[in-house]
C-alpha cells in the first residue's frame, strides 16, 4: 500500500512541492512562528531545522536521517581541520570528509550506474557477469546537499571559514528553501547570516513576491504546458512526431529546463527573503549569452561558480599553460555532466559543453592577442553570437532527456533529419506562442522588472494581497490542473 | 580560496565575476550601519504587513478558486487528510458561492473549456448492447484498412502506451491512439469517470483493438453504497473485480475483437508487489471469463530469473539497462520500449500481421 500511496500522492502533486496548497499552509505556519522565535535565536535554529526535516521527510521520512548523519559527520570533520596542528593531519582531515561525502553521494547516485557499466563492458567481450546492486532510492536533491557541505569543509580547510556550531551546521544542511534543488548557497554566504537574529521590520517583501510569483507562472504556464503538450512525447516517441514537431520540441525542451529550474530557485530565492535570508542568484537570463563562457555566468551560477572554486582552480586551473587550460575545462565539464545524473548521456552533454567553453577560449585568446575585444561588439555581431549560442545549447539539451542510453537522443536528432514533409498536428499556435514567450522573457530589461517591484513595494498590504490574489486565480484557471515535479530533483 | 582568486588570472571565465568577492556581509549588519527603509528602491515592510498581504491574497485566491480547490480536496484519497481538507474547503466554497465570489473562476473556465465533465458526448452503458463474444476470425489488417488500436489507462499509459502507438504505426498496417491519464483508475470514478470515458470509447471511436493499463492507482479505499470500503478487504476486491468487469464489457461492446488488459509489473517494494498480485488475479480472472479480452502478464518480464525485482534487466543485446523509474513503478524509456515491442508483437500474431516489431 506505501507504494500505491505514493505512486497517487506523487503524480497528484499531494507532495510538498512549491506550487501546492499543502506548501502554502506549511509555509504560513512556518513563517509565522519563524518570526515570533527570531528574537530568541537559539530556539528559532532548533525551529528551523525541525522545519526542514517535516518538508524532507514529507517526501520519504527516511531521508531525514541523511541530513542528520551530513551535518553531525561533518561538524566532526571540520572541527578535526581546525584543531589538526600541521599541514599533513589538516590534509588528512579533509581528504576524510571529502571521501565520506563523495561516498554518500557515490553510494546513493553512482554505484549502481558504474557496476552495471564494467559489466555491460564485460559483456562486450563475451563475459556475463551478474553485478551486485545496491538499487538505493535517491534521495532528492542529494548532489546539492553534497555540494554545498563540501564547499563548508573546504572552506574551513582554506581558513576563509572558522567551523560553525553544530546548531548552526544543521541550519545550514536543512533549510528547507534551498534543499531539494538549490541554489548552492556556500557555507560563506549563509553561515554569516545566523551570527544575528535578523530584522523583522525589515523584510524585502516585494522582491520576494515578485519571485515567488515569477516562479509560478514559468513553471505552471511555461514549462508544465510544453512539456504536456509536445516536449514529453517528442522525447519519447520521436516516431510519431514531424520534423517540425521534433524541432519544436527541441526548442520546447530547451524553454522547459530553462523555466523549470529557474523557477524553483526564484521561489527558494523568494521564500528565503521572506524568512529574512539572501540567498545567491541562480540564473540571469541564460539565453541571452553571446558564448559558452558568457553562458555558464548565467545558467546555474551556484553551480558554475562551485566548479570553478572546487574543481577548475584546483586542477590548476588556468595558470598551468594553454593545453592544461584546455585539459581543465573538459575534465570540469565532463564532471559537471556526471552531477547531473548517473547516465553516459550526462557525461556526454558535460563534453560538448566543455568542448565549447575551449572554443571560446580559443577564439577570444586570439582575438586578444590581435588586439581586439574577445567579442565582437554591435547590434548584428551580437545578435549573431547570442543565436548561435542559443542554438548550441539548445542541440545539446537533446542528450539531457532521456538519461539512459544514447539511442533515444540519436532517434530524436535521426527523426528530426528525416520526417520533413508535413507540418503536423501538434504544432500549434499555443505551442509556438509560449516556446517564445519562454526565450523573450529573458530580454526583459532587469529595470522594468525593478521599478514593477519598487511600484509594488509602495501599495499598501492589503492591495499587495490583493493583487497576489488575482494572480493566482488567473494561475488556477489558466495553468495545469496538477504539479508536476521539478526536473531538477533527481539531480 | 579568494585569495588565489585575487592574485592569478585563474578564473573559470576568463573574466572578474561577481562571485569572487568575498561574501556579502548579513543583512542586518549592513542595514545597522546604513539605516535604511529601502533597497533598490524598495521598500522594506514588517513582518506583520508580509503576513496581512500574504493572508489576504491566499485567502482571496481560497475563496475565489474554491470550487475547483473543492474539487481536489473531493479526489483526494479516503482518509484523515483528505477529510480535513474537505471539511475546511466546504464553508468558505459556501460563501463564496453566496457571494458570487466563484463565479469568475466558473466563467474563466467554462470559457477555456476547462470545466466540461471527462466526456461530455459519453451517453452511458444502458444503450450499448451486449458485449460481443469475439470468438470470430480476427482480420488481417491492411495499409488500406488499418486495424484501429485505442491505448488507454494511467500513468503506466503514459510511458509504455506510447512506445505501443509508436510501434503500431511503425507497422503501416495499424493505426493508434493514445489515452491516458494521470492519477486516475477504475477506483474512483468521482475522480475520473473512466467507464463514462470508456463508453465514450466504445460509442464514438469503436476501436479494432483496445490495450488497457489500469491499476497502478487502484488499490486504495472507495466509497459504495455510503460506506468507505478499504482496499484489503473482501468487499474492495469484489466491487473491484466488478468494475473491471464492466469495462471489458464496455470496450468489447464497441466492436473491439480484442481487449488486451495489461497486468502490471513487479514493483519496487514488496508490499505494493504483494497489492499488485491481488489486482493481476482479479484482471486474470475477468479476462478469463470473456473470450474477447487477453490478460497481458508482464510479471515475468520486469522480473530477474530469480524472480525478485530489479530496476536494472538485460534487454535483447544482453546488456543491462535502467527499466524501472526509481519510484519502482513506472518505466524508464528502456523500459517502456520492452513492453511497447512485447504488445505490439502479440497484437501482430493474433491478427496476422507479416511484418515484425522492431527488436528491443
Amino acid at each position: 500500500m506505501d507504494g500505491l500511496r505514493e505512486s497517487v500522492y506523487r503524480r497528484a502533486g499531494l507532495s510538498l512541492l512549491f506550487p501546492t496548497i499543502t506548501f502554502a499552509i506549511f509555509f504560513v505556519a512556518v513563517f509565522i512562528a519563524s518570526w515570533l522565535l527570531m528574537p530568541r535565536l537559539r530556539l528559532w535554529k532548533v525551529f528551523i531545522v525541525l522545519a526542514g526535516c517535516v518538508f524532507y521527510g514529507w517526501w520519504d521520512y527516511r531521508a531525514v536521517a541523511l541530513l542528520g548523519v551530513v551535518a553531525l559527520a561533518n561538524f566532526g570533520f571540520a572541527l578535526a581541520i581546525a584543531r589538526a596542528r600541521g599541514a599533513g593531519p589538516r590534509k588528512a582531515a579533509l581528504i576524510a570528509a571529502l571521501v565520506f561525502d563523495l561516498g554518500l553521494l557515490a553510494v546513493f547516485k553512482y554505484f549502481d550506474f558504474f557496476v552495471v557499466s564494467a559489466a555491460n563492458v564485460f559483456h562486450v567481450v563475451g563475459l556475463q557477469v551478474t553485478p551486485p546492486l545496491i538499487e538505493l532510492a535517491l534521495p532528492i536533491g542529494i548532489s546539492f546537499l553534497i555540494f554545498r557541505i563540501i564547499s563548508y569543509v573546504v572552506d574551513i580547510y582554506r581558513g576563509t571559514l572558522e567551523p560553525a556550531s553544530l546548531l548552526d551546521l544543521a541550519v545550514y544542511v536543512a533549510f528547507f528553501p534551498y534543499l531539494l534543488a538549490g541554489p548552492i548557497a556556500r557555507a560563506s554566504e549563509f553561515l554569516p547570516q545566523l551570527r544575528e537574529p535578523r530584522d523583522p521590520r525589515r523584510i524585502d517583501a516585494s522582491r520576494a513576491f515578485f519571485l515567488i510569483f515569477a516562479g509560478l507562472v514559468k513553471k505552471m504556464l511555461i514549462a508544465d504546458y510544453v512539456a504536456t503538450h509536445l516536449v514529453t512525447g517528442v522525447f519519447t516517441t520521436p516516431g510519431r512526431y514531424t520534423s517540425l514537431e521534433i524541432l519544436l520540441g527541441i526548442y520546447g525542451y530547451s524553454v522547459q529546463i530553462y523555466c523549470d529550474f529557474s523557477a524553483y530557485s526564484d521561489m527558494a530565492i523568494g521564500l528565503s527573503l521572506l524568512l529574512g535570508f539572501e540567498l545567491p542568484d541562480n540564473f540571469n537570463a541564460p539565453y541571452t549569452a553571446r558564448d559558452m563562457r558568457d553562458f555558464w555566468r548565467r545558467w546555474h551560477m551556484t553551480l558554475s561558480s562551485w566548479i570553478r572554486d572546487y574543481l577548475y582552480i584546483p586542477f590548476g586551473g588556468n595558470r598551468k599553460g594553454v593545453r592544461r587550460t584546455y585539459v581543465n575545462l573538459m575534465a570540469a565539464m565532463l564532471l559537471a555532466g556526471l552531477w547531473h545524473g548517473a547516465a553516459w548521456t550526462f557525461v556526454f552533454w558535460g563534453g560538448l559543453h566543455g568542448a565549447g567553453l575551449c572554443c571560446d577560449h580559443w577564439r577570444a585568446a586570439r582575438r586578444r592577442a590581435r588586439g581586439e575585444p574577445a567579442l565582437r561588439d554591435g547590434f548584428w555581431p551580437v545578435a549573431r553570437q547570442r543565436f548561435l549560442t542559443f542554438q548550441f545549447v539548445t542541440f545539446a539539451w537533446v542528450f539531457f532527456p532521456t538519461r539512459s542510453d544514447f539511442a533515444s537522443p540519436f532517434a530524436v536528432l535521426s527523426r528530426l533529419l528525416t520526417a520533413w514533409g508535413g507540418v503536423g498536428a501538434n504544432v500549434t499556435l499555443a505551442v509556438v506562442l509560449v516556446i517564445v514567450l519562454g526565450v523573450a522573457i529573458q530580454y526583459v530589461p532587469a529595470r522594468a522588472t525593478g521599478l514593477a517591484q519598487v511600484r509594488f513595494s509602495r501599495l499598501s498590504p492589503v492591495l499587495q494581497g490583493v493583487g497576489l490574489a488575482l494572480g493566482f486565480f488567473v494561475l488556477n484557471v489558466v495553468g495545469p490542473q496538477g504539479p508536476a515535479a521539478f526536473l531538477y530533483f533527481r539531480f | 580560496m579568494d585569495e588565489r582568486r585575487r592574485q592569478g588570472g585563474d578564473d573559470w571565465f576568463d573574466e572578474a565575476d561577481e562571485r569572487t568577492a568575498p561574501p556579502p556581509a548579513p543583512a542586518t549588519a549592513r542595514r545597522r550601519r546604513r539605516p535604511a527603509v529601502t533597497v533598490g528602491g524598495r521598500r522594506l515592510v514588517p513582518a506583520g504587513s508580509v503576513l496581512v498581504a500574504g493572508l489576504v491574497g491566499l485567502g482571496l485566491a481560497l475563496v475565489l478558486n474554491s470550487a475547483s480547490i473543492q474539487r481536489t480536496a473531493k479526489a483526494m484519497p479516503f482518509g484523515l487528510q483528505r477529510t480535513l481538507a474537505v471539511t475546511a474547503i466546504r464553508p468558505v466554497a459556501g460563501l463564496s458561492h453566496l457571494l458570487f465570489l466563484d463565479r469568475p473562476s466558473q466563467a474563466a473556465l467554462a470559457l477555456l473549456g476547462r470545466n466540461r465533465p471527462a466526456e461530455e458526448s459519453g451517453s452511458g452503458l444502458s444503450d450499448l448492447g451486449s458485449p460481443t463474444a469475439s470468438t470470430t476470425t480476427l482480420r488481417t489488417p491492411t495499409a488500406g484498412r488499418p486495424l484501429r488500436i485505442w491505448v488507454g489507462g494511467d500513468s503506466m499509459a503514459e510511458s509504455s502506451g506510447a512506445q505501443v502507438v509508436q510501434y503500431a504505426q511503425q507497422t503501416g498496417v495499424m493505426r493508434a491512439t493514445l489515452d491516458y491519464h494521470i492519477s486516475t483508475g477504475l477506483s474512483r470514478p468521482d475522480f475520473f469517470d473512466w467507464p463514462l470515458r470508456l463508453a465514450y470509447v466504445s460509442r464514438v471511436l469503436q476501436p479494432d483493438v483496445a490495450v488497457a493499463f489500469f491499476g497502478a492507482n487502484d488499490a486504495q479505499a472507495v466509497r459504495f453504497g455510503g460506506r468507505v470500503l478499504g482496499s484489503e478487504t473482501t468487499a474492495w476486491d469484489a466491487l473491484y473485480a466488478q468494475r473491471v468487469g464492466q469495462a471489458m464489457d464496455t470496450l468489447l461492446r464497441g466492436g473491439a475483437t480484442r481487449v488486451y488488459w495489461i497486468g502490471l509489473p513487479i514493483m519496487g517494494t514488496k508490499p505494493f508487489s504483494r497489492t499488485v498480485r491481488v489486482l493481476n488475479a482479479i484482471f486474470r480472472r475477468q479476462a478469463a471469463t470473456r473470450p474477447g479480452v487477453v490478460y497481458v502478464d508482464i510479471w515475468p518480464m520486469f522480473a530477474t530469473p530469480g524472480g525478485a525485482y530489479s530496476a536494472y534487466l538485460r534487454d535483447a543485446h544482453g546488456d543491462l539497462q535502467l527499466m524501472r523509474q526509481s519510484d519502482g513503478i513506472h518505466m524508464t524509456l528502456a523500459g517502456a520500449s520492452r513492453l511497447g515491442v512485447a504488445i505490439v508483437a502479440r497484437i501482430e500474431r493474433d491478427y496476422h500481421v507479416g511484418g515484425q516489431a522492431p527488436a528491443s
